[in-house]
């Protein structure tokens, strides 16, 4: 038995009797796979998936996120990454070599980062590293926070979403997997996308949502000028 | 984004919107978030009274029983408060006695009871010296979302004002209602550079050097103040901060205490 349809599912639903199935999200028990979280089920490729519906965000390798830096400890930066668990940053993940006595000077606390999960061990310790072009310090802009499990959406198939709103807002926004959203631009345009961002979290299950938003931007920055 | 340590472009980007006057949240900057409130949800308390301000939830309970009374007052009732801040609430509360918030806000809840004399302390004497009624506030904070101040008075008082004094329990004649004479309420705000800005929520309280709560009376005198955090207020700013609150409170006791 097989559901493939997009199914609103809850934990322990049965997904299917196939346990070379069992996809993200979903556990095998007594040869069947079932569903490990309160999601929406999903086939993908040959397997099954459920898609969270709610929840906190938990750090996978590679994931590009957004933290705030909490602590300075010997060598590390302790980096709240919106999760329950959080990230350490070692003074060697670092784009160019700094000492530890000018840690503060780099990246003190209560600064933002845009930063990348590393590793994450089986503990969840939470490793992170700063170490690629497109990651670094966030000095300006702003910082928005969604359910992460809205990501995805925000992002849209193949970034339709969010090139929209870049193209349509003159902003750069990054979107973090952790569900912080960096906008950089001129002060309406930030308040406005800041807006757009909170619309898209609240209706992300809806359909032709890009068409809607689209509008409404359209409509938003008619009455503006 | 609220625990512990917050974004300094965050702190930026609220200071920026203060100096437009205007708020995260899109609220006026004496403006209060939506407030509901629920009496008598818990069966086995005395008086009960759940509060929402915004997200901010609290859930106050009162229990009234006989015990002796302290020896220096043989002839009134006692009342205790205590406020109660569990992890569930908030990442920054943790578990064990009660910390300096806590406390704070157990103190302010009961400065506005007592001080207010809401409750007639001499009424609930049973027999001077021996026995008298313990009243005792339990504030159990659900959610905090900010200003727990507000919503835990507000919660006291209408959790007294619903609760019955179980005498039959003890054979001490009929139950009755607990005679509750004033409505005090509790109005917070906080400086935020030049700004004062009322009902703040968690990033707000944050941010923010000074805090100032202003407890009122029904006939509009103040009967309780308390000014938290380390920051420092001109004379002029509490001035203004009593005025508004005055108004505040006034509204809040027409809209829920039917006052």
């Amino acid at each position: 038995m097989d559901r493939m349809d997009r199914n609103v599912v809850v934990p322990g639903d049965l997904l299917s009797d196939d346990p070379k199935r069992a996809g993200e999200g979903t556990y095998v028990k007594d040869g069947s796979v079932r569903s490990l979280l309160y999601g929406m089920a999903s086939s993908y490729k040959d397997k099954v998936r459920v898609i969270p519906l709610a929840g906190k965000y938990v750090p996978t390798p590679g994931d590009t996120v957004i933290g705030t830096v909490q602590d300075i400890v010997f060598s590390n930066w302790i980096i709240n990454i919106n999760s329950p668990y959080e990230g350490l940053l070692h003074i060697s993940e670092l784009p160019r070599k700094i000492e530890m006595n000018e840690m503060s000077k780099y990246l003190r606390i209560g600064g933002s980062v845009m930063i990348r999960v590393k590793d994450v061990d089986s503990t969840m310790k939470v490793e992170l590293t700063m170490n690629d072009r497109r990651l670094g310090t966030l000095t300006r802009g702003r910082v928005a926070e969604i359910n992460p499990t809205r990501v995805p959406r925000l992002i849209g198939k193949g970034g339709s979403m969010i090139n929209m709103l870049k193209k349509e807002l003159n902003c750069n926004i990054f979107v973090g997997q952790n569900g912080r959203i960096w906008v950089d631009g001129n002060d309406d345009d930030m308040d406005l996308a800041l807006k757009t961002v909170l619309i898209i979290e609240k209706e992300a299950h809806t359909t032709g949502l890009t068409d809607r938003i689209l509008e409404f931007l359209r409509v938003e920055k008619e009455a503006r000028s | 984004m609220s625990d512990g340590v917050m974004a300094e472009i965050r702190k930026d980007y609220l200071y920026h919107l203060m100096l437009k006057g205007e708020r995260a949240d899109g609220r006026a900057l004496d403006e209060y978030r939506e407030i509901s409130l629920d009496t008598g949800l818990i069966r086995k308390a005395d008086g009960s009274a759940l509060v929402r301000l915004g997200k901010t939830q609290v859930m106050v309970g009162v229990k009234i029983q006989p015990g002796e009374p302290f020896s220096d007052t043989p002839d009134k009732g006692v009342i205790i408060t205590n406020a109660e801040l569990v992890p569930l609430a908030s990442p920054n509360f943790e578990p064990g006695p009660p910390n300096e918030v806590g406390i704070e806000l157990a103190r302010v809840v009961d400065r506005g009871v007592r001080e207010s004399r809401a409750i007639d302390l001499e009424a609930l004497c049973i027999t001077p010296g021996e026995k008298v009624w313990i009243v005792f506030i339990d504030v159990h904070i659900l959610d905090d979302c900010g200003n727990l101040m507000d919503a835990s008075s507000l919660g006291a008082i209408a959790a007294l004002m619903t609760a019955t004094v179980p005498a039959a329990q003890y054979g001490l004649g009929d139950d009755y209602p607990l005679p509750v004479k004033d409505v005090p309420v509790a109005t917070t705000a906080v400086e935020f550079g030049d700004s004062i800005i009322f009902d703040p929520d968690t990033d707000e309280e944050s941010v923010a050097d000074t805090k100032l709560t202003v407890i009122t009376t029904a006939d509009g005198s103040i009967c309780g103040m308390q000014k938290s955090r380390p920051g420092f207020i001109s004379q002029d700013h509490i001035y203004r901060i009593v005025d508004i609150a005055c108004e505040r409170a006034k509204e809040i006791r027409e809209k829920f205490l039917e006052v």
